[in-house]
């Protein structure tokens, strides 16, 4: 039954984002508004189709209908409600449906947004840009048809008392697991919208009313969420694999990373067109980039030609979501040579030692990091196709680039917010800078006394803390000017934003590099210290229900709480996972992790690791969300050349327009 | 001059930190030498990890080979080929920088030096505009 | 809004440069689409037609092996550990293997332990069966030496000590194992087959 009513959703779904399609077309085609105007209906038909297959597949899961292929191998009667409703999305298929769905409530919002505006053919160009995805995804689970029918039979009859084997045992051991992918995917679906606003600009020729700015919320909203899901995801690999990291260069991760690198620089540039009118061609360029790597992404993380921890299991879509990638790769590239020189502004920008410049070189920062990422992560399959041999590209090749950009970067951020717009003289710059440089090498010489080593931390550690200092001072200068508005707008929540940067590049780097690992044995009641904790071996413990069967060694930590690594065993799979178990601290986390099961004297195998400022990762990625907030946060409209740092003499140039002139499109 | 006093105090105090945090550099002492190559060394049966992490039998067992082979006196290089040689040249995480695949080394470095060029190449190109006569973007 | 119609030699280059990253984006998706998924990528067989690495040790009994004796007739080389459960699954396979080739004398099986403490393995074959040399495998630094991550593992080698084949998975059955064995054989010597 919720087969059925789940494949018609998905029918519906298609259907009506054909029909849209097809009439936004023709509309435009012929001028008709009346057509545009009807268009936006089958935006309510598509969500609701989408909103029919998510429930359809939710109530398949929580009523165990095994006669779905996709409930029978993914879910059981003994997963937990709130791992069973998450379930949906901890396979293929049905990470599908999250994707339609999310993509259909970003329809419906757009729609609702641009009501007003709906007979304008930029807002149709760009309704039907995200019907033809939206097209693309429930095309994919077609019923019988698509690659990925998340409704197909289980094909044979269940005998009673079937049970599935439930999620991936690593994919329930942590209530993270709810939140991480639709947060990830709210991010990623959601710079459909700036990419479809970009390909009916480029289609209509029209760029200089401000469409762009228009959409630059909903990017800034995606971009919180991507970072958000990311952090996520890296709290949830913390906690949950067993290995005491958080970010492995994983190709899932870079995945998700890619469009974050692209969606940050356009961030910035945009900035630059709104100020200058200038980059307009460049800032299209990063929208089509950020949303076509999200497909590229997808495709990585479901083809099955790279390992992963946490890649999904391979299936049949990769062909069509590679397609799909060199469809809009070609037409963006096409549109982007045809119009891109009639778009082009005209302006120059003044000198390198300005906002502008600072946002160039940022730009180049970020794109060179993209392509490093996106470079590291394929090579391997490169060079298979180009002469066969077999490489790995790993972690120390991502560090080392990782570093070399990511100093560049620190330091774009610590110059960035004291530079004016236009230009400025060396002189300005370094009395502005006097007090976030002195932040910096205090960083450094608080770090060397507490015996941190190392010429790369260190100067990580000194940008770091440049950055904040600058980043302090903005906020410091603006509140003093604007009381608590001071806080708020794009430039503030921008400061901190760079803040939770910062803090999150600190916490990251100390609790990798400066990290003390060991593996112990233990028997009971005996005692070891460990970098000034002591860590007490009480005795094992194991316990069973319905869900699963654990085993423990209960460890008191500095003569304080106890914590229990456990192995644990889920019905219905063979492997035994590790859970980990961390006590957290400010300045440090003890994160425990048991190796081995209690043998016949009760002793145990322990990895202990010591991780320093580790949790300072997860609170710079809530400071980052914050300040995601508190920069989305509508200002009074503001005079677009009105300088928003400490008053310098810029020239105004009386015959820049403000605004692009009227009447001309 | 009390600014550039105050950055003059500040490259002292810096040069000097920097100094004491990175000089005597200490020849690695052999836990150090094992982490740093069971950190670039995959464990073949995982997805993604390196040996240092996986618990697996067969990282268990590199783990206890590269011990073994560095109080044999090997060298890291030495190490590393052995375990190319059998286990396949996959199996270390830092690839080769000779060859074709080396090129992966090579090429964001000249992604960088092209674009930065392109942007340097691009502001004599502004400087140039502004030396002439107001040009045709200051036309209203 | 002011457009600047850029001069000829400026849309060229754009041309150009957007043609180029078509060109570049259109060769990535070539060489992805062509991918093999990571599972089916062929294994690695560093050994197959060389040497076989030595095996020195002592047995579980507490003799000594050297696999260097045994030449003169095929090795069939397995790496198994107690807990591995496709291990335990081919064990009967081994047992009728070795029961079969006992007489004739020109196929001689051994087995490295992989990762496992001896006193499991003494009492897996004390409850199972199986009088075939058991070597101790020396905490796994034998089994990196044939390219063994994984269990079950299993290795032919031949009279004059080079690898013939590699089975790296469970034995199917021990027929598998005959008839491997003489087809490598055949390839080899002709049809002077060694095994029944």
């Amino acid at each position: 039954m919720s087969a059925a009513l789940g494949s018609a959703g998905i029918i519906l779904g298609f259907v009506a984002s054909l029909g849209g399609i097809a009439t936004l077309a023709v509309g435009l085609a012929r001028g008709r508004k009346r057509l545009l105007v009807a268009g936006r209906t089958y935006v309510w038909l598509v969500a609701a189709g989408a909103v029919v297959t998510f429930a359809a597949m939710e109530y398949a899961l929580l009523s165990h209908d095994f006669s779905v292929a996709f409930v029978a191998n993914n879910s059981s009667r003994h997963t937990p409600f709130p791992f069973n409703v998450a379930t949906l999305w901890s396979a293929l298929e049905g990470s599908i449906i999250l994707w339609a769905t999310v993509l259909s409530g970003y329809l419906v919002v757009t729609a609702l947004k641009f009501r007003s505006r709906a007979t304008d053919p930029l807002v149709g160009w760009a309704t039907l840009t995200m019907l033809a995805v939206s097209l693309f995804f429930f095309g994919l689970m077609l019923p019988n048809i698509g690659p990925a029918d998340p409704f197909k039979a289980t094909g044979f009859a269940i005998p009673p008392g079937f049970d599935g084997p439930g999620p991936n045992a690593l994919l329930q051991n942590h209530i993270l697991m709810a939140f991480h992918p639709p947060m990830l995917y709210l991010g990623y679906v959601g710079f459909t919208v700036p990419f479809a606003f970009a390909i009916a600009a480029l289609v209509t020729g029209r760029l200089g009313e401000g469409w762009l700015l228009e959409t630059r919320r909903w990017t800034l909203f995606a971009w919180g969420f991507l970072s958000i899901g990311i952090v996520l995801g890296a709290w949830w690999s913390y906690e949950v694999l067993g290995w005491g990291g958080a970010w492995a260069w994983d190709p899932v991760e870079n995945a998700s990373f890619l469009p974050w690198l692209t969606g940050t620089a356009y961030l910035h540039s945009v900035m630059v067109q709104e100020r200058r009118g200038m980059l307009r061609v460049w800032n299209l360029t990063l929208l089509c980039a950020t949303f076509a790597l999200t497909i590229l992404g997808t495709f990585l993380t479901r083809s099955g030609v790279l390992d992963s921890v946490h890649a999904f299991t391979e299936s049949g879509i990769g062909v069509w979501v590679l397609s799909f990638f060199a469809v809009i790769v070609l037409v963006t590239i096409g549109l982007i040579g045809w119009r891109g020189d009639r778009l082009r502004a005209p302006g120059r920008i003044d000198s390198p030692l300005s906002r502008e410049g600072a946002f160039l070189f940022n730009n180049l920062f970020f794109a060179v990091f993209a392509f490093a990422v996106l470079l590291g992560t394929v090579w391997p399959l490169i060079v298979e196709a180009v002469n066969g041999e077999r490489l790995s590209v790993g972690r120390p090749w991502f560090d080392f680039f990782g570093m070399v950009l990511g100093l560049g970067l620190l330091l774009l951020m610590a110059v960035a917010p004291v530079l004016p717009w236009r230009k400025t003289t060396t002189e300005t710059l370094a009395k502005r800078l006097q007090w976030p440089a002195w932040t910096g090498v205090t960083a450094i010489v608080f770090a060397v006394l507490v015996h941190a080593r190392g010429l790369a931390p260190l100067a990580a550690f000194g940008l770091g803390g440049f950055a904040a200092g600058a980043a302090v001072r903005q906020v410091a200068l603006a509140t003093r000017r604007q009381g608590w508005r001071g806080l708020v707008g794009r430039t503030n929540g921008g400061m901190i934003v760079h803040l939770g940067v910062v803090v999150l590049v600190v916490g990251y780097i100390a609790s990798t590099t400066f990290q003390t690992s060991r593996e112990v044995r233990l028997t009971p009641n005996q005692t070891i210290t460990i970098e000034g904790h002591t860590l007490q071996y009480l005795g094992s413990e194991s316990d069973s229900n319905a869900t699963r069967t654990s085993v423990g060694a209960r460890i008191r930590v500095d003569g304080g709480k106890t914590y229990a690594p456990q192995l644990r065993r889920f019905p219905n799979n063979a492997q035994a996972i590790g859970t980990p178990s961390v006590r957290t601290g400010l300045v440090d986390d003890v994160y425990l992790s048991l190796l081995t099961a209690p043998d016949d004297s009760n002793a145990v195998n322990l990895r202990i690791i010591i991780e320093p400022l580790a949790v300072w990762m997860w609170i710079g990625g809530a400071v980052i969300a914050f300040g995601t907030l508190l920069a989305a946060w509508p200002g009074r409209r503001r005079d677009p050349t009105d300088p928003v740092s400490a008053p310098v003499r810029t020239e105004r140039l009386r015959d820049e327009p403000e605004r692009p002139l009227a009447g001309v499109d | 001059m009390r600014l550039k006093l105050s950055y003059a105090l500040m490259a002292i105090v810096l040069l000097g930190a920097l100094w004491a945090g990175t000089h005597g550099s200490h020849t690695p002492t052999a836990d150090e030498r094992a982490l740093t190559l069971e950190q670039s060394i995959k464990c073949p049966v995982c997805r993604g990890q390196s040996v240092a992490e996986s618990d697996s039998e067969a990282s268990k067992a590199i783990r206890t080979e590269i011990a073994r082979r560095i109080s044999d006196g090997e060298s890291d290089s030495e190490i590393r080929s052995y375990f190319a040689q059998t286990l396949g040249s996959d199996i270390l995480l830092r690839p080769a920088s000779s060859g074709f695949a080396g090129l992966v080394w090579v090429l964001p470095v000249a992604g960088l030096v092209l674009a930065g060029s392109g942007i340097a190449l691009a502001f004599v190109r502004w400087r140039r505009w502004g030396d002439r006569a107001p040009g045709p973007e200051l036309r209203s | 809004m002011e457009t600047l119609a850029a001069p000829p030699s400026r849309r060229r280059a754009g041309a150009l440069i957007a043609a180029l990253l078509a060109v570049v984006m259109l060769l990535l998706v070539l060489v992805l689409v062509t991918r093999k998924s990571a599972a089916d990528r062929a294994d690695f067989d560093p050994l197959e037609n060389k040497p076989a690495p030595p095996i020195i040790g002592a047995t579980l009994d507490g003799k000594s092996f050297d696999l260097a004796n045994y030449r003169g007739e095929w090795v069939v080389v397995n790496f198994f550990a107690t807990w591995c459960v496709p291990c335990q699954q081919e064990h009967p396979d081994l047992l009728s293997f070795a029961r079969r080739h006992a007489q004739s004398g020109d196929v001689q099986l051994i087995s490295v332990v992989f990762n496992d403490d001896a006193a499991n393995v003494r009492e897996f074959y004390a409850k199972n069966g199986g009088d075939w040399p058991v070597v101790n495998g020396d905490q796994g630094r034998m089994a990196l030496d044939y390219s063994v991550v994984r269990v079950p593992d299993t290795y032919l080698v031949d009279p004059v000590g080079i690898v013939r084949a590699r089975i790296p998975r469970s034995v199917a059955n021990s027929d598998e194992l005959d008839q491997t064995i003489s087809r490598l054989s055949d390839a080899l010597y002709g049809s002077a087959s060694p095994s029944s």
